[in-house]
């Protein structure tokens, strides 16, 4: 069966993508600051990324830190 | 007498967990409370919402029975948030659609309670209709009143930024922030919009509107939401299109809030540019 698979064992991967947003700072200012934008997740075909699953990245971050904070909890067991 | 449509919305960052065991609080600017109507009545005319990374279950109540039955668990409510694509990607959910509405009365307070998973955000946002609101005198057209005015139409970016707070509305940014093509002077009716990234609530307020909120849903199962405000108005058979003057668009607001911190939609506002007023007789 797995012989009908044109590409196998398929690394999935992860990038984030940060995004450039303008914050206005008053009538005449304005700066830029970064925003958590997406996260994508995807398998690399031949070397071509194909995504997967596009997520908020202020979500995984808040994930991953949350994930981060229960693995520094001592363990009273 | 002066109608009004009223968007609220209530949230919590960060739930402690468990059955119906947090309460959702106001947002800045919004309130829970049924304001004082010389009617006696209003009505949500719609409501959504979403729970950022599990599913959840919202209870509505009120003191009055006619809107809510009981006290215990008032109108329950499930949010699928795991739905299409999984958490985090749907933004919001229905709650209330028309042509369903809950009746609501003067002086009465909703109160939100969540069943939910520790450390997710809930977000729930509703639309409220007041046949007479004192000191409102908010432009809202018809679709036909705007047709009959039509000179062209304007669809205009406009890049709000959800808070860093999940639930929480980020930073106002002008109509005009991103896009300056609006014309003082002339009428624009708000059709609707277009996002790039679902976003539980994009926010529209401005003195026009008795600097109260107006808005709409633009999660996963609303992405039609370019002729929301059309839809609205002719599912109701009422002026729900709301209307701004050119001179004023530095006045018109738009904010968003979403379970996920910072979320950016990019807004395209779609508006029709009236001759006059379509808002007139409305």
């Amino acid at each position: 069966m797995s012989d009908e698979y044109s590409h196998k064992n398929l690394k999935l991967v992860g990038r984030h993508l940060p995004e450039k947003h303008s914050e206005i700072v008053s009538a005449h200012e304005r700066q830029t600051v970064e925003l958590p934008g997406t996260y994508e997740i995807g398998a690399v075909i031949e070397g071509a990324f194909i995504p997967l699953a596009r997520l908020k990245a202020g979500e995984v971050l808040d994930a991953i830190e949350r994930a981060k904070q229960s693995d520094d909890e001592p363990d009273d067991s | 007498m002066p109608r009004a449509v009223v968007l609220n919305t209530a949230s919590k960052a960060s739930l402690t967990g468990g059955t119906f065991a947090d309460t959702l609080t106001a947002n800045s600017l919004d309130s829970l409370s049924i304001p004082n109507l010389p009617s006696g009545q209003g009505k949500i005319v719609r409501m959504w919402g979403i729970d950022s990374a599990s599913v959840c279950e919202l209870a509505v109540t009120d003191t009055r029975f006619e809107s809510i039955h009981d006290q215990q668990y008032g109108l329950r409510y499930n949010i699928p948030a795991t739905a299409f694509g999984g958490a985090g990607a749907p933004a919001a959910f229905p709650l209330i659609e028309p042509p369903a509405s809950v009746p609501v009365y003067s002086g009465d307070t909703l109160t939100m309670t969540v069943t939910g998973t520790a450390s997710d955000a809930v977000v729930v946002s509703w639309l409220s209709e007041y046949a007479d609101l004192p000191g409102v005198q908010a432009l809202f057209a018809r679709w036909d009143q705007v047709q009959a005015l039509r000179r062209t139409q304007l669809n205009a970016r406009c890049a709000p930024v959800a808070s860093g707070t999940k639930g929480a509305y980020g930073t106002a940014r002008a109509i005009n922030a991103d896009d300056t093509r609006w014309t003082a002077d002339r009428y624009y009716a708000i059709l609707g919009f277009t996002v790039q990234i679902p976003v539980t609530t994009v926010s529209f307020r401005g003195y026009m509107w008795g600097n109260l909120r107006f808005g709409a849903p633009a999660g996963s199962p609303f992405l039609t939401t370019d002729n929301f405000f059309i839809d609205l108005s002719q599912r109701f058979n009422e002026a729900l299109i709301p209307v701004f003057n050119g001179s004023d668009v530095g006045n018109v607001l738009l904010e968003v809030a979403d379970s996920a911190a910072s979320t950016s939609p990019k807004v395209d506002v779609i508006a029709i540019e009236c001759s006059a007023n379509p808002a007139v007789g409305a």
